[in-house]
């Protein structure tokens, strides 16, 4: 079987954790543990009739004063970045993320989760930042979060 | 000596502050194997990380302090909203003994956050206790080694002497007789797990988790102990009596997983074994793909069961009548048994280097042993090449070949010697009919 390392980024409270625990687990929670070091899940894809395995690296949520350890980055196939679509200062923390890994690990796919979704009434959701690659995600209501993981799971196995 | 003992503490200490780690280890291995508990090894990750780093959790805690803060005011305007009817006094005790209860009743309900809060006092107490119990353990060995005349003493002494391991080592390990019940091999930068070997019935459950999990913590531990100290990177984790004995080696981490700490002796034929292995498929590790259907890791994985197997044939049992032995003889005859001791360790150390150097001449890992004045020699061969260097290696020497070499390596001599025939035959009848043509 093939397997690849993936990694999930954005700073704190974002909603990386609860990503992964909807996409995996279909289970949602509002409470906040935040992550300490790295989470590892796995999860199996079938694509074209052919088993893959991804070994999710959920890490800690960076903070302006400390960065994460840059050999979290090393040997990733790809990357999820997630940023709060409610709180702006995580969506201009998005590019200091994907600097970092195509730095470190250059032409590797990635993907874009604006998430908590659900938090924006309708009126906010007609402006969207546009962006390519990018999905609209919430854990809490399960929106876009299977086809944020398969698209890049398509994008990483499909080479 | 105190240099000497203050590096001996220091791997005692990482040996003491990464215990956990393992623990952590297992339980995540059999949960995730359910993949339902997510919270709860968050909770642990938590508890581990929390317990042992406090420099990193310091910082940590300062600067997410805003949601500490935000936690525990949450709790206390509770309690202060309960009690403020009372007066001052009353108000005090009130808090007292609420917050105790609060405490422990948060400790519990939400310990990521609680052990955040309450880290700062508890950390600096715990690597206290912990520095001061290495202490003492240390101080009492040494004073053993300084009392103690005893013939292992002397052995103690000379094997120092040769190995350049500090005494107080060599005493910890004594006591050792440690079996490797799995062996991984792990993609350095991706922390995927190439190829994995285990005793019977003692597979590690879910390899794939593990395999990225140990990675990680080794990243974690790596990262800070460059912050920290000069050292470059942490080689054993030991909790209880299980031992990880991790070893860096070009693009991979090869993990032996042990149920008590390798003595020196052990850990050397470990280290060989992997350096094997890293000559062999260092090519192979570097352009690893995740794909472990390649043929390289099937063989891979048949060489490391391989090398767990034959640990049972090797039995801790000669090792320890060895010991007893010697010990007996210092209470008959302390002159003739440091002339043994002299003979023993020439004789182990004779062997141990001509081992290495077989080592490195032929790439082979081969067992020296020594029945009565004849050498045997134990491994298995890939190559016809190899054993001809041994040959050389060994000429003069009084020697018994155990070596073993696959079917097809042998065939595959006797099939390009058969050639090498065919065309001298050849060429002796082409000499031949172009002499009786000049005749
Ligand atoms: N409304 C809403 N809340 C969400 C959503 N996703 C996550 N949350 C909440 O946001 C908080 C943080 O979620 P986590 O998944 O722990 O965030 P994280 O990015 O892993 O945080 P760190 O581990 O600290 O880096 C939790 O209280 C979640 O319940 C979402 O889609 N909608
Ligand atoms: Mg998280």
């Amino acid at each position: 079987m093939i397997r690849k390392k993936i990694l999930l980024l954005g700073d704190f409270n974002v909603g990386k954790t609860s990503l992964i625990r909807r996409y995996i687990d279909k289970t949602f929670s509002e409470k906040y543990l935040t992550t300490i070091g790295v989470k590892i899940s796995k999860k199996e894809i079938e694509l074209n009739h052919e088993i893959y395995e991804m070994l999710i690296w959920d890490i800690e949520g960076a903070t302006p004063q400390k960065s994460i350890p840059q050999s979290y980055y090393n040997g990733a196939s790809g990357a999820i970045f997630v940023a709060d679509i409610s709180r702006s200062d995580t969506i201009e923390g998005l590019d200091a993320h994907i600097q970092t890994f195509n730095y470190l690990n250059p032409d590797r796919p990635y993907v874009i989760a604006y998430n908590k979704i659900d938090l924006l009434n309708e009126e906010q959701q007609k402006e969207l930042p546009n962006r390519h690659n990018a999905f609209f995600t919430s854990a809490k209501t399960d929106t876009q979060v299977e086809e944020l993981f398969t698209h890049l799971a398509q994008e990483i196995f499909n080479d | 000596m105190s240099d000497i003992s203050e590096k001996s503490e220091l791997e005692a200490l990482k040996a003491l502050l990464f215990e956990d780690e393992f623990q952590h280890l297992e339980k995540i291995t059999s949960k995730l194997q359910t993949l339902e508990t997510e919270t709860k090894s968050t909770d642990e990750i938590t508890q581990i990380v929390l317990k042992h780093f406090d420099d990193i959790l310091l910082k940590k805690l300062a600067q997410k302090e805003s949601k500490t803060i935000e936690v525990l005011s949450q709790y206390l305007s509770k309690i202060i909203a309960k009690s403020a009817s009372g007066n001052k006094l009353e108000l005090s005790y009130a808090l007292q003994s609420t917050i105790a209860s609060v405490l422990s009743k948060e400790v519990e309900n939400n310990k990521e956050k609680m052990i955040d809060a309450l880290y700062p006092i508890l950390g600096g107490m715990i690597s206290r206790y912990v520095a001061q119990a290495i202490k003492e353990m240390m101080d009492s060995i040494n004073e053993k080694i300084e009392d103690g005349f005893s013939l292992n003493k002397y052995k103690r002494k000379v094997k120092a002497k040769v190995s350049g391991v500090s005494e107080t080592e060599l005493l910890l390990e004594e006591s050792s007789d440690a079996t490797i019940y799995s062996l991984f091999v792990i993609h350095k930068k991706s922390g995927l797990l190439i190829a994995e070997a285990n005793l019977e019935n003692k597979e590690i459950g879910d390899p794939h988790m593990v395999a990225s999990m140990a990675s990680a913590i080794k990243d974690f531990i790596n990262d800070w102990i460059q912050n920290h100290e000069e050292e470059s990177s942490v080689q054993l984790v030991s909790y209880g009596k299980e031992t990880l004995y991790i070893e860096s080696a070009g693009s991979v981490y090869i993990i032996a997983f042990l149920n008590a700490e390798p003595d020196y002796e052990q850990r050397s034929e470990i280290n060989t074994f992997f350096a094997h292995l890293v000559k062999r498929y260092s090519r192979f590790f570097q352009t690893f793909n995740g794909d472990d259907s390649a043929l390289e890791v099937k063989i891979l994985s048949q060489k490391m069961q391989a090398f767990i197997d034959a640990q049972r044939k090797t039995s801790p049992q000669t090792k320890k009548e060895k010991k007893s032995m010697a010990k007996y003889l210092v209470w008959l005859l302390a002159f003739g048994a440091l002339f043994y001791v002299y003979i023993q360790v020439e004789q182990y150390y004779a062997n141990y280097r001509l081992e290495q150097s077989l080592l490195q001449k032929t790439g082979a890992q081969i067992r020296v042993t020594q029945e009565e004045d004849t050498l045997q020699l134990w491994g298995e061969l890939s190559s016809m090449e190899q054993f001809y260097t041994i040959e050389r290696i060994m000429k003069g020497k009084k020697f018994i070949n155990r070596l073993e070499m696959p079917v097809e390596e042998i065939d595959h001599k006797i099939s390009t010697l058969q050639k090498e025939i065919e065309e001298l035959k050849v060429l002796y009848s082409e000499k031949k009919s172009i002499k009786g043509a000049l005749k």
